[in-house]
């Protein structure tokens, strides 16, 4: 299994959370919460956004039809996407057919307790009205959460 | 009131099938996934929680319930993310749906009691839940002075209010009755004003 | 007799039934120490004799046992429950969610914070809270394990004539089919044993992990929690969060006449990197009477 990165979606459009590994020689080093990566989280963003009206469109509006993977010749998009408007995004290699158990421990095991059930941690990113809709810059800083991920991220990082 | 019972009976019937899933599936996150304190310490503690804020305000009952709503909306917000982890439940297509997953998986999963969902709304856009067990006001009685104005427990409203924002429903939440204050019963009203519209980047229709 | 024995039964209910009735006009007073009044008027005797107490509470034998509180109009099933059942070492205990629990007891931490301008002050807050549960947790348990299995057949019997009718008019409340009250703990291990047994199991579902007496001071003892359910959600920060349960057990030990003074301490170790150890100091009159033989 080969996981390229994680990416957390929050319900204002922002990302809000990023981690790219490079997979050189088995390293599992990598950028988190990197500067260049804001545009490829914005066109990540988009493509799901769209992809999603698009399903909407297609399907039956009433019914829900989320987004679950995507997948290209190289790599696979899955998506986890919840009632209270979370993304959590994962990029894996092509093989990975079904990733949600990773996901949901990621949300269920990492981010609930260390963000949502933490007071420290602020829950929403955007302070401001202007730091709605895609406009934000917060991260989640928290190293209880970054130390998490981590853990349980970086074994499943190297092919 | 017996006429909203009837009314809200007939609306169930058709969630019945899910609506019998649902309790199934509550007591099933309750008895396997979920860790549990004594109640008493819960009670003992919201009570000195509350007795503080009485102080704090100098018996200014108004303040202490307002304060109380916003503790509990603050909660709230962050609760629903515990809620959805464990349930993994999607957005409701309806309020009668959000009503029976509040009885009967929210208030089952957190304070382990089911309340009656009731008193509905001619357009099914509000209701009422009737709590016959309340864990945070077993043993308490209030004082005189507290018993025409304080909503004992007014962070409940707050939770509903701060949970059911974050999954796009913005609704009034407020206390009816209490039985504290010598009514019959314990009753939570829920209101839906509208339903908000996820948010998009900006740039974008 | 009579008299002094509807003064008991008043009194107990009173302090032990009503707790946050009671927290609240605490508060009124400013948050002076709580006069454990009850305690001195239980110590000698409840027992509640079979005198026949008729003609003072509206007993009628054509039918059966009333409610009995003197000035107490028809109970309403509420305040039976508040008073009554509430009390009783066997009724449901309920329980709920651990993370319902820690939302409100970060809520009431985020409270302590807002309204503080020092870590002290904020310590001294949550200390204060917990204080107020000690003298009541320390009565309800006391009661609860005084009462026998007789006794709780007479409660939930809910027959009119009750095991041998004995208590009589007092039938309904769990007080008078007391025999004797659970004796009170005079020595500092008796009641530290207390603490690190029954009260932690009533807090936390387990005993301390440990029960230490310090080597070097007379008048210090630790009980040490290797795993802090109230607080392991909360990071390690400046504000040692456990003040809460500090102030409990203050409260308790107070309570029982072992003034004294509890502090948190986070010690981690080896496994348990949430380890908290609550050092228990005394003060000197307790020491001094612990030397007395009697």
């Amino acid at each position: 299994m080969a996981i390229y990165s994680f990416w957390i979606f929050d319900r204002h459009c922002n990302c809000i959370f990023d981690r790219e590994w490079t997979l050189k020689a088995k390293q599992s080093s990598g950028v988190v919460n990197s500067k260049q990566n804001e545009d490829t989280a914005k066109l990540l963003f988009g493509m799901i956004f769209s992809l999603k009206s698009i399903c909407r469109k297609l399907g039956n509006e009433d019914v829900s039809n989320e987004i679950r993977t995507i997948a290209t010749g190289k790599y696979r998009v899955h998506v986890l996407t919840t009632a209270s408007g979370l993304w959590l995004v994962l990029l894996t290699d092509v093989q990975q057919k079904n990733v949600s158990e990773v996901l949901h421990h990621l949300y269920g095991e990492i981010y609930v307790p260390s963000v949502a059930e933490n007071w420290l941690s602020p829950i929403d990113f955007a302070e401001k009205e202007e730091e709605k809709m895609g406009q934000g810059f917060r991260k989640i800083q928290n190293r209880y959460f970054l130390r998490a991920v981590e853990q349980y991220l970086s074994p499943m990082v190297s092919r | 009131m017996s006429a909203g019972s009837a009314n809200a009976a007939a609306s169930s019937v058709n969630v019945s099938s899910s609506t019998k899933s649902l309790r199934v599936f509550g007591d099933e996150i309750w008895k396997n996934k979920t860790a549990k304190i004594n109640a008493e310490l819960f009670t003992l503690t919201y009570g000195s929680i509350v007795s503080q804020l009485s102080t704090d305000f100098q018996r200014n009952f108004t303040k202490v319930n307002e304060k109380l709503f916003a503790m509990g909306y603050n909660i709230g917000t962050r609760l629903i993310e515990d809620f959805l982890a464990r349930t993994a439940l999607p957005r409701c297509e309806n309020m009668v749906k959000t009503s029976e997953v509040i009885s009967k998986c929210a208030f089952k999963i957190f304070l382990n009691i089911t309340p009656q969902v009731t008193n509905w709304a001619n357009n099914k856009e509000a209701f009422s839940l009737l709590l016959d067990e309340n864990p945070l006001s077993d043993f308490v009685e209030l004082p005189m002075d507290a018993v025409k104005e304080l909503w004992y427990s007014n962070i409940l409203c707050g939770v509903l209010k701060g949970a059911l924002e974050m999954v796009q429903l913005d609704c009034d939440v407020f206390f009816v009755n209490d039985v504290l204050r010598g009514d019959q019963s314990t009753e939570i009203r829920i209101k839906l004003n509208r339903v908000l519209k996820d948010e998009i980047p900006a740039g974008e229709d | 007799m009579v008299m002094l024995v509807f003064a008991i039964v008043n009194l107990t209910n009173f302090s032990v039934f009503t707790m946050p009735l009671v927290i609240l006009e605490l508060d009124l007073t400013g948050n002076e120490r709580y006069p454990l009044m009850s305690r001195k008027i239980i110590s000698p005797s409840t027992s509640v004799g079979q005198t026949s107490v008729a003609g003072t509470t509206g007993y009628d034998y054509t039918i059966g046992a009333q409610k009995t509180l003197p000035n107490r109009q028809q109970e309403d099933p509420l305040a039976a429950a508040l008073y009554n059942h509430s009390l009783h070492p066997h009724a449901r205990r309920p329980q709920v969610s651990i993370s319902a629990y820690a939302f409100l007891f970060q809520e009431m931490v985020s409270l302590a914070v807002n309204t503080s301008k020092s870590v002290t002050e904020i310590e001294n807050k949550l200390h204060r809270q917990g204080y107020a549960l000690g003298p009541r947790l320390l009565e309800l348990l006391n009661f609860r394990s005084s009462v026998t299995a007789t006794s709780s057949r007479a409660l939930f019997g809910k027959s009119a004539t009750g095991p041998g009718g004995l208590g009589g008019p007092l039938e309904d409340s769990l007080a008078s089919s007391i025999t004797a009250m659970r004796r009170r703990d005079l020595r500092v291990l008796e009641i530290l044993q207390f603490v690190h047994g029954p009260v932690w199991t009533y807090m936390f579902g387990r005993q301390g992990d440990d029960l230490v007496k310090s080597s070097e001071r007379e008048n210090e003892y630790m009980v040490v929690d290797n795993l802090p359910l109230l607080t392991q959600f909360i990071g390690h920060g400046n504000v040692q969060c456990d003040a809460f349960v500090c102030g409990i057990v203050e409260g308790i030990l107070d309570g029982a006449s072992f003034p004294c003074k509890v502090t948190a301490h986070a010690m981690p170790e080896d496994q348990h990197d949430r380890r908290v150890v609550y050092l228990i100091k005394f003060d000197h009159e307790v020491l001094q009477r612990e030397a007395l033989r009697f």
